[in-house]
């Protein structure tokens, strides 16, 4: 396989979608290739760093249940008025 | 109600138990926020489009097929309310091929000259920041969420092998923002 070929399969290991066929691949093209073993790096310090700026907090909206509930009471309501 | 499977969960809010309609809205507001968010890039539009999509999702549950999982099906209804608001507003979304990354792999530098960088957590949020919308999106779906392709297929409608290049461009682009801390390191 070539580069090309290894940086999809990279990617594909970091979302866990990769093969064990794949894996094995991606293993034995890394021993020889320094800029493949760098890709792969890069896509490590991604998925490490990607918990600090992704996932934007919901916590800051702690009334969000209140209200979903409060709408489907007064949808309840509106549809059977007894 | 916390010991409910998705299934059990569906059954009891569609019969009107409020306790489960407050553990549905607690399993997925953060996706259905999330995926808001990376549309609407804005915390007070994003809350009250949440709070809309939930809505609409849960009165919507009769219409849920059984075996399939919840998750993609909450982000897809907060994708399609979130497009559509930013719509309205005429927010642009930037197409995705707007994003191609242009470094070669081989210019890039070792990533370890950049991994003690002090600003790399800052230097990372701003870089997805000005991702296109679309492509933050499905970041926020895979990485933030951890929902896999065939799943953020489902809640976006697209391919699994446009889902796929998508998120690989993406993290390209965002490699490609963190190389040129490099630089800046001294």
């Amino acid at each position: 396989m070539n580069c090309k070929d290894i940086e999809i399969l990279l990617q594909l290991a970091a979302d866990n979608e990769a093969t064990e066929a794949e894996l094995t691949a991606i293993d034995a093209h890394l021993d020889a290739c320094l800029i493949c073993r760098r890709k792969e790096a890069w896509l490590e310090l991604l998925n490490e760093r990607f918990g600090e700026v992704l996932n934007p907090s919901i916590e800051d909206s702690p009334g969000l249940a209140d209200a979903v509930v409060d709408a489907l009471n007064a949808s309840q309501l509106a549809e059977d008025p007894k | 109600m916390r010991h409910l499977d998705e299934a059990q969960l569906v059954e009891r809010c569609i019969e009107g138990s409020e306790a489960a309609w407050r553990e549905m809205v607690r399993r997925f507001e953060r996706v259905v926020y999330g995926v808001s968010y990376r549309i609407l890039k804005d915390p007070d539009e994003a809350r009250d489009a949440a709070q809309e999509s939930l809505i609409k999702a849960m009165r919507s549950l009769d219409t849920f097929e059984p075996g399939r999982k919840l998750k993609p099906w909450f982000a897809k209804i907060a994708w399609n309310h979130a497009i559509r608001l930013a719509a309205k507003q005429h927010k642009n979304l930037v197409s995705l091929g707007e994003a191609e990354p242009r470094t070669p792999w081989s210019d890039l530098p070792d990533p370890a000259q950049v991994t003690e960088h002090k600003e790399v957590g800052e230097a990372l949020r701003q870089a997805v920041d000005s991702l296109p919308a679309a492509m933050q999106m499905v970041l926020e779906m895979r990485c933030g969420q951890e929902m896999d392709y065939r799943e953020i297929s489902q809640a976006t409608g697209w391919p699994i092998g446009t889902v796929k290049t998508n998120l690989f461009r993406a993290r390209k682009r965002l490699v490609e923002t963190l190389a040129g801390l490099d630089g800046a390191s001294s």
